[in-house]
């Protein structure tokens, strides 16, 4: 039980981290908010470990976690994020290029988690429809919808530097 | 349309803001704590259901607590408030618990001596081989009772046994860390040990040095009323004892497929392994029992000196492992070609050996020099080949000196 628990940690851990630090904008919040929820399901492994995807059982625990954190410290979402985010970025020389995580943190909340849980914690899409409690269908629209976007935001000088 | 390859590589470092992770032990602490309140408001709930209609009110906000930690609720919500609720009461106290008496362990009363002829055929045994042609100095039969039989029982077996590698090679773990509980009552008083009052896994504990054969235990009660003991042996210091101690998610009252004491591996110390865990609900120590003890050579009603052997035999389950029986782990060993286990014994791991000297009896067999500095251990193949020598013995046998405690009766 516990092997299978710390190899699942060491497996998802930072994956996770950085779905939900991209989902809310805060990485330290993420941070907690993953520890959080790991150690629920460490505190019900048999039970957690029985699902089909236990990623997405602490995906969902640590969001919920979140998103009471930000409730409690009565701090809209957007605006915490806008003030944590510092300015967009493209650094040659470190490698770092922020501008498409920057692009998914400005889409509407719903959307930006959801490329959160798709393409950083690789989660299905009738995963992600589990974890957020929104049809499957509902989930596919809104992704492609958020592609779209993004490709309109990032703009072809984007395409063109990838190339 | 941005192309979804070009989305996954938001998993790059490189292409977002640093994240870190918790380290693991972290997050398993954490997790314990949760465990433990959990099933402390379960237990609650369990509780209140008997107490009555007034209970009625305790019961559905423990309901309500307890379904707050479900996956499909908010999470986040503060599960420190729930604890509000009562723990449990502890297991029901001793009745009929005699005095302390300096000379007992926990969980047995003094033992009633009983006459050689009343010992049954299959334990009454002796060596016939001894180092320096040692005579048996002292054989006396015992019967052994548990003083608080009204009680929940004892577990038999520990429910959690870590050994070291054999690193120094003489065939035996070099350390072990045992864990027995859930104890229906904390530890006793007892013999030999200094005590020093701590605390552990957020109440207060007892830590306890026995001077001399380098053992160390950590006994606390959790807050459900269930006790349990920590004991290192083999060198093992305090700090670590402690951090097992602390790692352990502990459950007096397992699901069958659920163990007594989980250790997650990362909490294991370095070089030890899990070598036994009691799955489901531990089986009960006996309340009764009889041992027949020997001791042979070494200077009786003296100071201590020479070889002196200690030999003791105990009847087991007839389907039991030699492991189970006798509760030990070790290295195997041979005894006439049958399976027998290099152990450990309250002198240490890799002291003294135990085999079957019938379906339904486990011997103990550990050797000491008083003539050596220290604590001098003899070799495992003089206790073998003294094993190997074990014969049965008839109660009249001369080589067999009376028990003065009997007054010529035994």
């Amino acid at each position: 039980m516990g092997t299978d628990f710390t190899t699942f940690y060491q497996q998802e851990a930072a994956r996770l981290v950085r779905s939900v630090a991209l989902a809310t904008g805060e990485p330290g919040l993420a941070e907690d908010a993953v520890a959080e929820a790991f150690a629920r399901a460490w505190s019900r492994w048999r039970e957690v470990s029985a699902t089909d995807r236990p990623a997405a059982w602490v995906l969902r625990v640590a969001l919920n976690h979140a998103r009471d954190r930000f409730r409690k410290r009565g701090t809209e979402r957007r605006k915490a994020s806008a003030v944590a985010r510092p300015e967009a970025s493209y650094d040659e020389a470190s490698f770092v290029d922020r501008r498409l995580w920057d692009a998914v943190r400005d889409l509407p909340a719903q959307e930006c988690t959801l490329i959160a849980l798709r393409y950083v914690a690789d989660l299905s899409q009738p995963e992600i429809a589990a974890v957020l409690g929104i049809p499957p269908g509902t989930v596919a629209s809104r992704l492609s919808r958020a592609r779209q976007r993004l490709g309109a935001s990032l703009g072809s000088a984007y395409q063109e530097d990838l190339t | 349309m941005i192309d979804e390859q070009e989305l996954y590589g938001l998993r790059d470092p490189r292409r977002g803001p640093d994240v870190s992770v918790r380290p693991v032990e972290e997050v398993l602490a954490r997790g314990a704590r949760l465990r433990r309140r959990r099933r402390t408001r379960r237990t609650a709930g369990a509780t209140s259901l008997v107490v009555g209609l007034i209970a009625a009110g305790l019961i559905a906000a423990n309901l309500k607590a307890g379904t707050a930690d479900d996956p499909d609720v908010r999470a986040g919500q503060d599960r420190t408030r729930t604890d509000a609720v009562a723990p449990p009461p502890p297991p029901p106290a001793c009745a009929s618990e005699p005095p302390s008496d300096p000379g007992t362990m926990r969980g047995v009363s003094a033992p009633t001596p009983l006459p050689k002829a009343e010992v049954p055929d299959e334990l009454r045994v002796l060596p016939e081989w001894t180092p320096d042609n040692q005579p048996v100095t002292v054989a006396q039969g015992n019967t052994w009772t548990d003083p608080c039989p009204d009680t929940a029982p004892i577990p038999r077996d520990p429910s959690l046994l870590l050994v070291s590698a054999d690193a120094n090679g003489d065939g035996a773990a070099d350390a072990q860390i045992r864990l027995d509980g859930p104890m229906p009552r904390p530890l006793g008083d007892g013999i030999g040990l200094s005590r020093t009052d701590t605390e552990l896994r957020g109440g207060p504990a007892l830590l306890v040095h026995s001077d001399g054969i380098g053992s160390l235990m950590l006994a606390w009660t959790d807050p459900d009323g269930w006790s349990w003991e920590l004991t290192a042996m083999g060198g093992v210091d305090e700090r670590t004892l402690r951090a097992v101690a602390e790692a352990l998610v502990l459950t007096s009252q397992p699901a069958d497929d659920e163990p007594v004491a989980g250790l997650d591996p990362t909490m294991v110390p370095a070089g030890f392994r899990i070598a036994q865990q009691t799955i489901g609900t531990p089986a009960p120590a006996p309340t009764s029992w009889v041992k027949w003890s020997l001791e042979i050579g070494g200077n009786p009603g003296g100071n201590e000196t020479g070889i002196k052997c200690y030999m003791e035999v105990q009847p087991v389950a007839a389907d039991s492992r030699l492991e189970d029986g006798v509760g030990v782990s070790g290295t195997p060993a041979e005894v006439n070609g049958e399976f027998a286990l290099w152990g450990s014994s309250i002198a240490g791991p890799g002291t003294a050996l135990y085999w079957h000297v019938s379906p339904t009896a486990v011997a103990t067999l550990g050797c000491v020099d008083w003539d050596q500095p220290g604590l001098a251990l003899l070799d495992r193949e003089t206790i073998v080949r003294m094993a190997e020598s074990v014969v049965p013995v008839a109660a009249d046998d001369p080589r067999l000196p009376d028990d003065p405690r009997l007054n010529g009766q035994g």
